[in-house]
Formats: structure tokens, sequence, C-alpha cells
């Protein structure tokens, strides 16, 4: 029904920038979204990316930088010319409307004929599957249901992007996975463009075509979220995408290849990062190996105690505590998981599972509240 | 109940009190209800014979009835400019920020704590070199800038409750700033700006000090006739008058209230 | 109106300058005037602080204003007290006999107490039926403050109440729990937390008292005169604005230390935590 080359619209933010006296909510970010993507910007809460959101609706006007919309510089239209769809965290239903008049609400203001408002009103409220309650009040309708409504309004005039700030952060674990799965329909059969705000790694997984990690007002990575898991750019975003342990240390070069000298030993690693540099070793829970005994081979392995074990169904997540004291995660099924609390342990992973980040200090930056 | 006064005795107490206080503040005017009806030319309480004819000399002698249809055209004047005057500041003020905005509200609060005398003096001092002393225009002014203060206050309590969110929404949808404002902020501040009007009517039906100065025998308004008849002569017809002042200021908080319910349930 | 700052700034501008023009011009100029009028110097407030008989009428006129704020409060308070505890159906009772006044013209009631307390009115037949004689009140000092207490009431009414409903009950239920007695929990624990209602009421009183003319000229007398009298006199029988201005300057000055003194007295139980959220 859609052509998704044509309802969807390229967004490119290239050097954008917001200063709030010394203080730097964005320094000089850019990415692009391509006509139909859906895009997350994800990140802890002051990261930058809401001010990111409020620049592109354009409720906060960038100190410097570009925001192009198929193309077009948009930073300096008012928010009402830029015919951007956006669903505010808490819905922002006007509470003296209906259902229907919030979502007719654009489209009179686009001087649509009444018959054809109705007509469109009602595909909408289909669409959302709330056909039948186009006369209600906000207050009247649940969580869910308003989430809704939102929703509808935000897409019955056909804007080529949509913009969604925390949309289901009101709403219970079981809604919001229901609302996923129809956000997802609907980004499929409208094309439009999607930028989805979160701070929910989670649902960013779930959801996104890609993903933009955000953290001290810069983008640590844009990127699948395959690729964010599997092959993080830096410490910051390891920790923030999944779970992970990590070992810090120098890269040193040994007899077998390139190690991590890290105070827990010697680490193997496979990386293009030179000898001398300071890095960190990223390897996700579910790649280790338990092992009663000391390793003999030549794969990385660390001794470590058993902390605690959560049985968790389908698998177990065993908490570790490495002997510098850092503590680190397993997640396995099976009887190699088989332990218990105190346990002395050996773990070990195959050196192509561990993978290494170059060290810097914004990776200091978990202080922030992640 | 639990806490508080001293069961029984603290209780009697307060509630002996709290009966001399309901007397006190309504006993006065339930006077004047029988003494509108006197028959004869005195403020004899009770009166011994009994009449309606000072409602009527109300109504055919144009003093009275003239001075009453000043009165509410200055009020409905005046209630207008201070609730589209009050509105604009109370909006300006809650989305500006600025050192010196302390005073400008201070600026545009103090008529409200200004004691009656003092306005009435500064107000006549300058409108009599105007020209505008004894004018409806001059009334109106004078009664707008005295409400003004109570509007804004009563806008502001509403825009604080006011979600601002709805209006990045409303921009988010296409509607500009005026229209955002027309079909979004107004309709959800309105509470707030009829209080104030309601505030302002009464206020300026009610002023008698500021007036006093302004009027003359041609433009006078209602309480500056009753005023000026109970100084200067024995004339029930000021009971009457009463009468019908309380009956209009109950029946505009009625229908501001009937306006309200009506709403709300139109909006349930 | 969301990112058009000249626009705010443009609808902030009108009330301000009709304000500035229709109010503050005015009150600056009687200011000036008494300082300037008939020349510049402090003659016209010298004048005032040494007639001793305008000095005698600031003083009635400062004591009046507190008689009147005393018995407001010492009648207030209970009836504030008792809206917050009683019954909904009592308290909306207590609520719409306060608001039907307040919302009733002054004149009407202050011409109702003329009407009343006339020489031979309904009351005075009373008083003399019990064999009272001779308590005509008009024309009295007393007539003054029963008028305008009546019509200041609902304003310390409704500043105790709007402080006193926001007190958490709970504290005292819990001073009763360590075992004080209802009237010690009182007045240890509630009348303190009541504060800044008190203190909000008074000056609110005080300085709407201070400039009250209704009452004075139709309940009192010249012999009782108070300073909003002498001013108008000042102005209506003189046209000496000069004179006028300095009185209503002393006024102004006096009602704005109040209100200064008020906000001093409130503000250590306000950071108690007891606060009004203002």
């Amino acid at each position: 029904m859609h052509n998704p080359s044509q309802s969807g619209a390229s967004l490119e933010i290239s050097d954008l920038s917001k200063a709030y006296g010394s203080f730097k909510a964005l320094d000089a970010v850019s990415l692009t979204a391509r006509q139909g993507e859906f895009l997350s910007l994800l990140g802890p809460s002051g990261s930058g990316k809401t001010t990111t959101l409020n620049m592109i609706a354009g409720f906060t006007s960038p100190t410097s930088g570009e925001i192009r919309v198929d193309g077009r510089e948009i930073s300096t239209l008012p928010p009402y010319r830029r015919d951007i769809g956006i669903v505010f965290q808490h819905y922002a239903l006007f509470p003296h409307l209906t259902a229907a008049q919030n979502i007719a609400f654009p489209l009179q203001r686009r001087g649509m004929p009444r018959r054809d408002v109705a007509v469109r009103v009602a595909e909408a409220l289909e669409m959302v599957k709330l056909d039948g309650y186009g006369d209600r009040y906000p207050r009247q309708l649940s969580g869910g249901q308003q989430q809704r409504v939102a929703f509808a309004r935000a897409v019955v005039f056909k804007p080529k992007l949509l913009l969604m700030d925390e949309p289901l952060g009101a709403l219970d674990k079981k809604l919001r996975e229901d609302l996923q799965g129809e956000i997802r329909r609907i980004h499929r059969s409208l094309g439009i463009t999607f930028v989805f705000v979160t701070h929910d790694q989670e649902e960013a997984l779930a959801l996104s075509d890609r993903i933009a990690v955000f953290n001290h007002g810069r983008i640590e990575q844009i990127g699948t979220s395959r690729e964010l898991y599997e092959t993080p750019a830096t410490e910051f975003v390891a920790r923030f995408i999944g779970e992970a342990n990590i070992f810090s240390g120098t890269l040193v070069r040994g007899d077998a290849g390139l190690a991590l000298d890290t105070p827990v030993g010697l680490l193997p690693v496979e990386t293009r990062l030179p000898a001398g540099r300071q890095a960190s070793l990223v390897v996700r829970p579910e790649r280790l190996e338990i092992g009663k005994a000391p390793h003999a081979g030549s794969d990385p392995h660390v001794p470590a105690t058993v902390r605690d074990v959560v049985y968790l169904g389908s698998n177990r997540r065993i908490e570790i505590v490495f002997d510098d004291g850092r503590t680190g995660i397993i997640r396995g099924s099976g009887r190699g998981t088989d332990v218990g609390a105190g346990e002395r342990i050996d773990i070990r992973w195959s050196i192509a599972d561990g993978y290494v980040v170059p060290f810097s200090s914004s990776q200091t930056g978990d202080g922030h509240g992640s | 109940m639990r806490g508080g006064i001293p069961r029984s005795p603290g209780r009697i107490f307060a509630w002996g009190m709290a009966g001399l206080v309901m007397l006190w503040l309504t006993a006065p005017v339930l006077v004047l209800l029988p003494l509108s009806f006197s028959g004869r030319r005195s403020f004899r309480f009770p009166p011994d014979t009994w009449s309606l004819r000072w409602y009527e000399n109300f109504f055919t002698d144009s003093t009275w009835h003239a001075s009453l249809l000043t009165s509410l055209k200055v009020g409905l004047l005046s209630t207008a400019a201070s609730m589209i005057l009050g509105t604009m500041a109370a909006f300006a003020l809650h989305k500006l920020y600025f050192s010196g905005k302390a005073f400008v509200t201070g600026f545009l609060l103090a008529p409200m704590i200004f004691p009656g005398v003092v306005s009435a003096i500064a107000i006549f001092g300058v409108y009599l070199t105007w020209h505008i002393s004894g004018t409806l225009t001059g009334f109106v002014a004078a009664h707008t800038v005295l409400s003004l203060p109570f509007v804004i206050v009563s806008v502001r309590s509403a825009l604080r409750i006011f979600d601002w969110e709805l209006e990045k929404a409303a921009a988010s949808l296409g509607a500009s700033p005026f229209e955002t404002f027309r079909l979004v902020t107004l309709p959800l501040i309105l509470p707030g700006v009829l209080i104030g009007g309601l505030f302002a009517f009464v206020i300026s039906f009610d002023e008698v000090v500021v007036s006093l100065f302004l009027q003359t025998p041609f433009v006078r308004t209602l309480p500056v006739q009753m005023y000026l008849s109970v100084t200067e002569s024995i004339d029930p017809t000021v009971a009457a008058a009463s009468t019908i002042i309380v009956i209009v200021t109950v029946a505009s908080i009625l229908i501001s209230m009937l306006f309200w319910q009506k709403r709300k349930t139109s909006d349930a | 109106m969301l990112n058009d700052t000249r626009l705010r700034w443009l609808i902030l501008f009108v009330p301000v300058a009709v304000l500035g023009v229709f109010f503050w011009y005015g009150v600056a100029d009687s200011l000036w005037k008494s300082f300037a009028s008939p020349e510049i110097g402090l003659q016209n407030y010298a004048a005032f602080l040494q007639s001793p008989a305008e000095m005698a009428v600031l003083r009635r006129t400062f004591l009046v204003s507190i008689g009147v704020t005393a018995v407001c409060l010492a009648f207030g308070y209970p009836y504030a007290y008792l809206m917050t505890v009683t019954t909904a159906r009592l308290r909306t009772l207590l609520m719409v006999v306060v608001l039907i006044p307040f919302w009733t013209s002054m004149m009407v009631r202050t011409y109702a107490w003329v009407a009343l307390l006339q020489n031979n009115g309904p009351l005075d037949r009373v008083f003399k039926s019990l064999g009272i004689g001779g308590l005509a009140l008009i024309g009295t000092p007393g007539a003054i403050m029963i008028g305008i207490t009546q019509i200041l009431m609902p304003f310390m009414i409704m500043s105790l109440y709007a402080n006193m409903v926001r007190i958490d009950r709970r504290l005292l239920d819990a001073a009763d729990s360590l075992g004080a007695s209802p009237a010690v929990a009182f007045v240890k624990v509630f009348v303190p937390m009541t504060v800044p209602g008190v203190v909000a009421g008074c000056t609110l009183v005080f300085v709407l008292s201070l400039g009250f003319y209704l009452a004075p000229v139709l309940l009192g007398s010249p012999q009782h005169a108070m300073l909003s009298q002498l001013i108008v006199q000042q102005v209506s029988q003189l046209l000496d604005f000069g004179r006028a201005g300095a009185m209503a300057g002393v006024l102004l000055a006096l009602a704005l230390s109040v209100v200064a003194l008020g906000a001093v007295l409130a503000r250590p139980a306000i950071e108690r935590g007891y606060g009004e959220n203002t």
C-alpha cells in the first residue's frame, strides 16, 4: 500500500551542539537516519538524547550544527512548520478533547475538509485498535489506550518522520511488550522514519534497525543491535548494552601473540590495537565456560569464586568474584553451570569471543547513573 | 475526631465563637430585607407598615436606576478589560524569565494591598487633570486597574497546573502559537480566567471609595448613589437597592457556578 | 508563543503600561506633590507630624486596626479550626457563611450596620429592654470596629484555613501517643504550625483596615475620625493634594512596613517547614 521510500524522510544531523553556559548538553553530534529506518537514541538520562530529539522537533534551538530532513535544513523553522510527528512521554493528549478530536486536531490545522477528517480519524482509530473509543475523553482511557491515541494523533497527518520520547516509559512490562510489537507492525506498514528515544537498552535492541548510544552529550557508537552487542566501540557501550565482564590493563606482546596484562593475570587477546596501549577486554556472560580445574590449553582463563547463583528457568545467572575483588557474571545452562556459592572455579573463553576496546577516560563516566 | 482541641469544653467554646461569627456575618444583611419593604420613610426596624414603594422608587427615580445601569456598564467593561489584560500579564509572567521579574510582579499586584484611600487620591489626582474624572472611561480605567491584580492571581494559579507539554504537542501537530493559545491553552485555563472575571465584576460592582471621587451627578455608580443617599437623607430606597445588589451578586455567582457545572458535565 | 520572546514581552508590556498609566502614574504624582506642592520641601510631612489633632487621628487609626486584627484573630481562629476538623456538611455550611458576605457589597453591609446600630435602632432597643441603657454605639470607634471586623473576618478565616488545612494531623496523633494531653498537644504542636497562617491573616487584615473609609464615615463621627477620612477631606474639601499626598505617603509606608514585618515574622516558621508554599 505504502511505498516506504516515498513515505519516510531521511534525517541528517551534523555537528549538532547545545551549550548552556559552559555546560555542553550536546557536543558535536552527527548521525543519519535512512528513509524508513527505525533509529533509536539510547543513553542514560542527561546523555543528550532528549536534547537531540527536542532540537529535531524544534523545541530547543541548537547552539551550532545542522539538521536536515530530506536534504532540507530545518533548524530555522518553528516547530509547527516542521511536519514531524511526535509521541510524548506522558502522551500530552488534550484533556478537553475526545480521542477522536485529539486525532482530528492536526488534520484540522491543515485545513482538511470535515468529511475527509472523519474518514481519516476513523482509519487511525482502527489502526491502533481503538474503534468505538473515539468519543471517550483521555481520562476515560487506560494508560495503554492513551498511548495508542497519542500514537494515532502523531501519525494521522502522514508525517515523514516520527519522533518518540520514551513513549512506553509509563506502562507496565506486559503492556510494553504488546505495544512494542504494535509499534514494529505500524512502522513496517507506514514506512515512516522513526526516531525513538529510550534509556531501556532491551527496548532499543528489540525495536530498532540501528541504535545510537549517547553518553555525556556525545555519541559513543551507532550500529545495529548485533554490532553494538558483539563489537562495542567503547567500554561504555559494552556496559550499557547487555551485561559484560570487563578486564582492563595494558596490551603486551608475549610469545603466543598479544595479551592483556590485567590484575587477574595475562589474558591472550586478538586485536588490531598495538602493544603498549591501555585497553579493556569485553567478554559476554554467555560466552564464558566453567571449569572445575585450571584450564590447561591456550584459551584465556581466570580463577574466580562463585558468589551467588540465580536460577532463571531457561538458564542460570552466576555472579562471580575475581581475585582482584571485581565482580563478573556468567549466564548458561546445563551441567557445567551446576555450581554453588563459595565454590572455587576456573572460567575460560575462546579467544575469538573476547573483544578489545581502547581505554578512554570517558569510560569512567558510568557514575552517570546508567 | 482525633487530636486537636481538648474534646468537650474546647469544642463547645469553639462552636460558641463560630456561632457568634456566623450571626455577625449574616444578620446585618438579613435585616435589610424587611427594611426595604417598609411603608414609611424611616429606618424603623421592624417596619410597622409594609409596601413596595421603595422598589417602585428605585425603578422610577432616574438617579437610582441610572446608577444601576452605570454600575452594570462599568462592571462589564472593566471586567472584560481586566480579564484580557490579566490573562496577558499572567501568561507572559509565566513564560518569561528575567531578573527583575519579582519587581514586575509586585508592580502588577500591588494595587491589591494598597489602602483604598491612597489609590483613590492617586487616581483622582491625575484623572482630574486628564479630564476623564467623571466619565465612563475614567470609571472603567479605575476599576480595571483595581481588579487587574485579582485576575492575574487567579489566572496564574490556573497556569501553574497547566501542562506545558500540551503546547509542544499542539505545535508538533501544526498549530501556530495563536491557534495553540486559542484551542489548547485558553480552554484549559478558562476556569481561572472566569474566576478572575467574577472577582473583577464583584470588585467593580462593590467599589465606593475611588468612585466617590470620580462621580458626578451624571455619571454615578450604584454604591456611590447609596452612599450619598445614606449620608444625605433618610430614604429606604437604599434598603431596596441593597436587596437588589445582593440579588445581582448572588445571581452572578450562581450563574458562573451553573456554567461551571455544565462545563464539567459536558467534559465528563 | 513557544519561541517568540518578543511577542511575550509585548504581551507583558500592555498590562504593565495600562497599570503604569492609570494607576502608578497617579501614585507617583501624589507622592511627588507631597514633597512639591505648594513648594518643594518637607512642609507637608512636617505639618502632619506636628499637628496634635492629626497625630491623634493617626494613633486612633493604628489602634482601631490593631483592635480589628485582634478581634478577627480571636473569633476567626476557632472558626477556621472547626472548618478543618468537622464533617464535610458542616464545613460547607461554615464555608458558605464566610463566603456569602465576602461576595456581598461592602456598601450594603456597612449600611446594614447603620440601620442596626442607629439610635433607637434594633440593637439599641434590645439593650434598652434588657435594662442596659445608653449603649448607642453609632458614632463611636466601637461601631467602626464592628463594621470593619465584619468585612475583614472572611479574609482572616480564609488565611488561617488555608494554612491549617495543610497541617498533617498525624503529628497531633503522634503527640497524643507520646503521652501529651490533647490540650498540651494542641498548644505545643498545632498552634506553632499555624504561625504562618496567623501572620498572613493578621498582616492582611491590619493593612486593609488601615485604609478603610466607608465604615469610619458611616459608623463613626468627625470627633472619632480615622486617617482615611482626613485624607479624603484634604482632597475633596480643600483640594490640598500636597497635604493629602503626605498623609497617604505615611499611610502607605505604614502598610508596606507591616507587610514587610509580616514576611519577616513568618519566615522562621516557614523555614521550619510549616510553610505556605508561596
